[in-house]
This record gives structure tokens, C-alpha cells and sequence, in this order.
């Protein structure tokens, strides 16, 4: 498998580098919103939205919180990322060309997986310094302390959230993976996806009240936020490991058992 | 290029010391639903030399060659490479290389670095990509963008990929596709030197003057069964051949023809002109039949199918069946 590995990092290195670039600057984007009414305490932001209050910027995970906000454009990256990888083979051909060179389908598939994977490892690395220097400017500016963010507390809530946005990034990939895989197209694969992710979870929502609280986005969401109040964080753990698990197989039974026709 | 191909192929001069024939089919069949592809399909290549695969298009050349590489899996029957279950690819597959369909590349990935997630995909040394970019001649281009490659400099760069491996079998779909004349006769040189050097080349195409020229053994396949399996030599003395017998003067052809009936000479009328089937051994006795009965014949000549024509009474006969 690490040769399939080192393989996909060099075919697919612009590309998830790009992938991983988009991460960076969504994230510092997205700390930079958080954080531009910080100051407004209560009140609401110029929209009506909530406004950070400044105490949440001097809090132990203020530093990290950009990267919390931005984890589901991080998903989407990430799962467009996955889907572009696995069906641009199919699109072009280059599967068949693969299988020449790799013939045990789990070995390729898992090779590829890991490739995407260290490049959203590398993604959320970068989303994660990006958001903690904007984190940083706000802070300076606007004389907040940040004394908390270097405490073990803030140490550990980078880990946390890092590895939770890291999971949660992973198994959209996965999703992205498991739907390129059937589509056999980018395109088909990442607008069902994202189209899932924005709208088709929210309707589906509209029917099921309790939809939200253990289909796939809900789950990532509450994953990320680490629990809700009507899902604990280790539920979410656990449903979310079931739904990685099954579009891990579903994705390599796919394509153990499938002609390559293309 | 072919100054380069004895210095730049393998040494080996002999075919492998193996009992295992390079290819062996037994009953092999893929159907799509109610389209049989491939239908009990039962045939063996032996190693070494070049193989041509014929068959028009739809006959089911590339379900075979993707059934050969374990992309598809068949409906029924058996398979083996170099000895190995079809079942089981990884068992041969680094002893194969291959070229399936189209060229295909990442486009935009250079000529070497596609070579490169390639080698690094097979375990292969880099330094075997200098080599193989010089067998197809691609040394100079080897830095350009793929997706910037002409056709032709794509077939070679997938012809080097298939390379990569030194590969025992080198399975080829349709090689010579978009090269020019020049091109065309340099891959045929590469196909017969690496036949030559041990290899078994099972090449696929529709140039029936390529696979004439290049192959030893031919199998000819329709429909996705098997038509003919045997030398190229063997499949041209299939051939039939044709006396064609034009007199001078077309009032003379009803007196031509009571002639020859007269000698026993099998014939069809076709407008001006006599045509005897198998009958070119006979031309001289036939010219001497005519002129005794006072007849001028303004064209004898004898008709000999080529490759192409057997190829396609055979594929239409199997047709018809």
C-alpha cells in the first residue's frame, strides 16, 4: 500500500495541495468573520447575528475556534477533494492503467485514501496556524489577553478540536469517496454531496424532527461542537463512526466487485 | 528508434525455461446482461514472438484483454497468464505490461513524472524510465505536459509505460492507433525486436497489413468467439483464390463459356467477364483452351485473397452462422 500511497501523493500533489490551500484560506476567512464583531459582547452582529464576545476570543480555545467554525467548508473541500480523485481515474481511464500497475483493488483504494487523507492532514494543519495568527491579529488589536490560549486547557482544546475537525473532514471524504465511486463523476459526486450537506439534510429535517440528530451532517456537526443537547459528544463519536465505517466499505466493496468497463 | 533497441531491451535471447503458456483461455465468456462479449471462448498462446489479435470492432478483443488483466471478472469459464489464475492478477501481473483501449495520462503531469507515479506504483527504478522514454523515442519531449502530447506521442508514452516492467507479456490494444506512417512502422520494429528478445506480445488491431506484418501467430476472433487460431501464414493459405478470364470481344464470352464447360472448368458468368474459382493453377491451360478455339482474351489474371479478405469471409461466415 505504500507504494500506491507515494504514487498518489505524486499524481494527485497539485491538485491536494490546492485542496489544502482552499482550507487555509476558507479558514482564515472564516476566523477573520467570527472574530470582526468580537468586541460587540451581547449584542447582535450587524446582520442580527451572534457576535463573538470578546471573552471567547481570551478563552482557552479562542484560538482555535476559527477552525471549528470553518470545519464544514473543510468538509466540503475535503469531500470534494476525495470525489475528484476517485472519478477523475474513472473519467479518464487512468483506473484501468492502475490496476495494471496495482491489481489488489483494496491495496490501490486504500493507498489513494491514505494520499487524501495526509493532504487534509496537511490541510487542517495550515486551516489551524492560519486560524490561530488571525486569531492572533484580532487579539493584539483589540488588547484581548491571551494568556489562556498557551494553558494546558487551550493545549488540549487545539488537540480536540483539531482531531474532531479531522475526523469529521475525514469521513466527508469518505462520503465524497463513496459517492465518486458510484457516479463514476466528479461533477455527479460533488453536487450530490454538497447539495446533501447545504439543503437535502435541512429538508429532510423538515419531516423528521429528529432527523438532524443522527443523519450524516447533523452527526458532524455535533461531532464538531462536541455534543449537543440531545446528543452527547461520545454518541455522535460512535454514530460517526459507524457512518465512516460504512462508507469506507461500501466504497471498497464498490469497487472490489466492479467491472472496469471505462 | 530502432538503433536503440537492442542496447535498451532485455538480453534475453531465449524464451522461458516454463511449461506455462504465456495465455490460456478454457470456455472463457462475459456477458453484459443478454450481449454475450466473449462466448466460451477456448484458446492458447505460447510464449514468445508476436500474437495478433483480430477482430472487428464489437468482437470482444478488449473484454478479452480486460478479462486477461482482471479488470472484469468473466460469467463463466477459466483463464490463466503466465501460469496464474485470472482470478488471482496479482499473482503475474508484475511480469505484464499493458496498454488497454486509449492512451490515458494525467494531463497535467509531464510525460516522465506520468511514467513516475507509475514505476513508483510497480516498484520499478527510476532510472528504467530513461530507458523505456528512449525505446519509444521520447527523451527530448519527456518534460512537456501530457495533456500537450500529440496522439501519437501519447501511444508511445503509454507503449513505454507498458515497458516499464520488462515485462514477460506485453498485452497491446490497438498500439498503432493515431501514429503516423513513420510511427506505425517504428512500433512494428519494437513489437517484433521485443518478440525477438523473449517477450510475448499479444497485440491487439484492426490493421490487418500490421498484424500481417509484425505477427507470427494469429487469432482471429467474432462475436466474441473464436474464428481462427494458428500462424499468420496458416490464416493466408486460407485464402481462395479466383481465375478471371476477360475476351477480347464480349460476343466471344457464351462461346468462351460452352469451352470451358466443355473442359470441366467451374466458372460464374459476370457480365464480360468469367471468373473460376480456384482455378489460378489452370491459367496457362485455360489460355490455351481459348486461343485453340480462335478466342482472344483481353485479361487472365489471378485473384488471391489478402489478409483482409479472409479476414472479413471469415468474420462474415461466422456471421452468418
Amino acid at each position: 500500500m505504500l507504494r500506491t500511497y507515494r504514487s498518489e501523493l505524486i499524481r494527485f500533489k497539485k491538485t491536494g495541495l490546492i485542496g489544502a490551500g482552499i482550507m487555509v484560506a476558507f479558514t482564515a476567512l472564516i476566523t477573520m468573520f467570527t472574530f470582526i464583531g468580537f468586541d460587540g459582547g451581547d449584542a447582535p452582529g450587524p446582520g442580527g447575528g451572534q457576535r463573538f464576545a470578546s471573552v471567547d476570543l481570551a478563552s482557552a480555545d479562542g484560538w482555535i475556534a476559527g477552525l471549528a467554525a470553518a470545519a464544514p467548508m473543510i468538509g466540503i473541500v475535503a469531500l470534494a477533494l476525495f470525489a475528484m480523485s476517485v472519478a477523475r481515474d474513472y473519467e479518464r481511464g487512468t483506473i484501468r492503467q492502475l490496476l495494471v500497475g496495482e491489481p489488489q483493488r483494496a491495496l490501490l483504494l486504500g493507498g489513494k485514501l491514505a494520499a487524501l487523507a495526509t493532504f487534509i492532514v496537511a490541510g487542517i494543519a495550515g486551516a489551524a496556524v492560519a486560524g490561530a495568527a488571525t486569531a492572533l491579529v484580532f487579539s493584539s488589536s483589540a488588547a484581548v489577553s491571551t494568556a489562556a490560549w498557551t494553558t494546558g486547557a487551550g493545549l488540549a482544546a487545539v488537540a480536540s478540536t483539531g482531531l474532531n475537525v479531522l475526523v469529521a473532514t475525514v469521513v466527508w471524504g469518505l462520503a465524497g469517496a463513496l459517492l465518486a465511486m458510484l457516479t463514476k463523476s466528479a461533477s455527479a459526486a460533488i453536487t450530490a454531496g454538497v447539495a446533501y450537506m447545504l439543503i437535502g439534510e435541512s429538508l429532510l429535517g423538515l419531516v423528521w424532527d429528529t432527523a438532524a440528530e443522527w443523519l450524516p451532517s447533523g452527526t458532524l456537526t455535533t461531532f464538531t461542537s462536541g455534543g449537543s443537547s440531545a446528543v452527547s459528544y461520545e454518541q455522535s463519536a460512535l454514530l460517526l463512526a459507524l457512518y465512516a465505517a460504512a462508507f469506507g466499505v461500501a466504497t471498497f466493496v464498490v469497487f472490489q466487485r466492479r467491472d472496469i468497463t471505462d | 528508434m530502432t538503433a536503440t533497441l537492442t542496447r535498451d531491451l532485455p538480453t534475453t535471447q531465449n524464451p522461458p525455461q516454463t511449461t506455462h503458456p504465456a495465455i490460456e483461455l478454457n470456455g472463457l465468456t462475459k456477458e453484459y446482461g443478454d450481449l454475450v462479449a466473449v462466448d466460451d471462448l477456448t484458446l492458447q498462446v505460447e510464449r514468445g514472438g508476436v500474437v495478433g489479435l483480430l477482430g472487428p470492432n464489437g468482437a470482444g478483443k478488449s473484454t478479452i484483454i480486460r478479462m486477461l488483466l482482471g479488470l472484469i471478472a468473466p460469467s463463466a469459464g477459466t483463464g490463466r497468464v503466465l501460469g496464474d489464475d485470472i482470478s488471482r492478477p496479482r499473482a503475474y501481473m508484475d511480469q505484464i505490461g499493458a496498454l488497454v483501449e486509449s492512451p490515458v495520462f494525467y494531463p497535467k503531469l509531464t510525460g516522465r513524472d506520468n511514467l513516475r507515479t507509475l514505476a513508483v506504483l510497480a516498484g520499478i527504478d527510476d532510472s528504467r524510465i530513461d530507458e523505456v522514454l528512449e525505446v519509444v523515442d521520447l527523451t527530448g519531449r519527456d518534460r512537456d505536459r501530457a495533456g500537450d502530447y500529440s496522439l501519437g506521442m501519447k501511444q508511445r508514452l503509454a507503449i513505454a509505460a507498458a515497458l516499464l516492467k520488462d515485462p514477460e507479456l506485453v498485452i497491446l490494444d490497438e498500439p498503432t492507433n493515431g501514429l503516423d506512417p513513420a510511427g506505425i512502422v517504428e512500433i512494428r520494429e519494437l513489437l517484433i525486436e521485443l518478440g525477438r528478445a523473449g517477450k510475448t506480445i499479444f497485440v491487439s488491431s484492426h490493421l490487418l497489413a500490421e498484424i500481417q506484418a509484425a505477427c507470427d501467430r494469429v487469432v482471429v476472433i467474432n462475436h466474441g468467439s473464436l474464428v481462427f487460431e494458428g500462424t499468420t501464414r496458416a490464416l493466408l493459405e486460407q485464402s481462395h483464390d479466383e481465375l478471371v478470364i476477360v475476351p477480347e470481344r464480349p460476343d466471344d464470352l457464351s462461346r468462351l463459356a460452352a469451352v470451358l464447360d466443355e473442359a470441366g472448368i467451374e466458372f460464374l458468368a459476370n457480365g464480360i467477364l468469367l471468373r473460376a474459382p480456384e482455378a489460378s493453377s489452370q491459367a496457362a491451360f485455360v489460355n490455351r483452351l481459348a486461343f485453340n478455339n480462335d478466342i482472344t482474351l483481353r485479361e487472365l489474371r489471378c485473384d488471391v485473397e489478402d489478409l483482409e479478405d479472409v479476414f472479413l469471409r471469415l468474420t462474415n461466415a461466422r456471421k452468418a452462422n
